[in-house]
């Protein structure tokens, strides 16, 4: 409390305590590999590269965009395809963020995940149903995309992603 | 005659400004410029908000990073205002409460509109470049070629990107 009070001088008030948790958090970066490519350092492989690119054409870099490539919007899980008739059995995990505002235009409509570290952060979507990158990959492709992706294409997207692992000690 | 008119108009005039003059004591004016001061901050951020739904709406911005921005910024404000400009004059406990109401609904909307403009901007890219793949298929006449047969919009290097 004392080392609180040296910094906020009125002591322990909820928005500081909410201030300090922030600041913390936004030290807790992880640049990638992605972010040195970003900032001109051309190590990237070819195949990285062109992961990049078809990353971009395909158009999954409509929702998986920005600082955190994705993390700072809400998408319906379905555009072009139901994957919840699909999937069959529904939850209430399944709800989205109907869950929360009961608003029937939020039905199955979840926030874009961050692509950052994606590689470390299997199982993946909110039922972790996709057990690896590929099968992450093949189900945003059939119900975000309305396309199949050829296996080539899918390896080089998973190079891609690969890139956006943090790295320890990197600035 | 004349003199008793200017008295009761003079008279009329003076209670007027006093009435005045007791109305500006009920304010204080520290409160009223702390108040002035949040809707200041508020319209600032609207603004700016505004001007980045428009930027994303024709392609300016190329990522909805600064549309989330100013939605954490408003909040900021009117959670740290709490409370400040119902302490000014009750009746405004009211508008404080329809401001966060309206805040809250700017904030579905953009929601809503950055969610379907991602799919609008994916769907118009996308189509001349489908309808190309379709007119060329028909050209051809259903023949395959395997160098020709992959679609444009996966050869194509010169696709927007919005990364």
């Amino acid at each position: 409390v004392a080392q609180f009070r040296a910094v906020y001088p009125d002591g322990l008030q909820p928005r500081h305590i909410q201030e300090s948790i922030a600041t913390f958090e936004r030290s807790l970066i992880t640049p990638s590999r992605f972010d040195r490519y970003l900032r001109g350092d051309s190590t990237r492989s070819t195949r990285e590269k062109q992961g990049y690119q078809l990353f971009k054409n395909y158009g999954c870099v409509a929702c998986h965009q920005g600082m955190g490539v994705g993390g700072n919007m809400y998408q319906t899980f379905g555009v072009l395809g139901n994957y919840f008739k699909d999937k069959g059995k529904i939850t209430d995990a399944d709800l989205g963020r109907y869950a929360v505002t009961k608003n029937e235009a939020d039905r199955h409509v979840f926030k874009v995940p961050s692509l950052r570290n994606v590689e470390l952060t299997a199982p993946y979507f909110h039922d972790g149903s996709a057990k690896t990158l590929d099968e992450a990959i093949d189900v945003m492709f059939r119900y975000q995309l309305g396309r199949t992706a050829p296996a080539a294409d899918k390896a080089l997207i998973v190079k891609f992603l690969k890139t956006l692992t943090g790295e320890k000690g990197m600035q | 005659m004349k003199t008793l008119l200017r008295v009761v108009v003079f008279a009329a005039l003076a209670a007027g400004l006093w009435l005045l003059y007791r109305e500006t004591l009920g304010v204080d004016p520290a409160q009223r410029e702390q108040v002035a001061s949040i809707l200041n901050d508020l319209r600032q951020i609207d603004a700016q908000w505004d001007v980045h739904v428009l930027r994303s709406k024709t392609g300016l911005d190329k990522n909805y990073d600064p549309l989330t921005r100013p939605q954490v910024a408003a909040l900021q404000v009117l959670e740290s205002s709490g409370g400040k400009l119902a302490a000014v004059d009750y009746r405004l406990s009211d508008s404080e409460a329809k401001l966060k109401e309206a805040l809250l609904a700017k904030i579905d909307l953009v929601d809503r509109f950055k969610a379907q403009n991602a799919i609008l901007r994916n769907s118009l890219r996308f189509v001349p470049l489908a309808a190309e793949d379709l007119k060329t298929k028909a050209r051809r006449g259903g023949r395959r070629h395997a160098g020709e047969d992959a679609p444009r919009w996966r050869r194509s290097s010169k696709v927007s990107t919005r990364c």
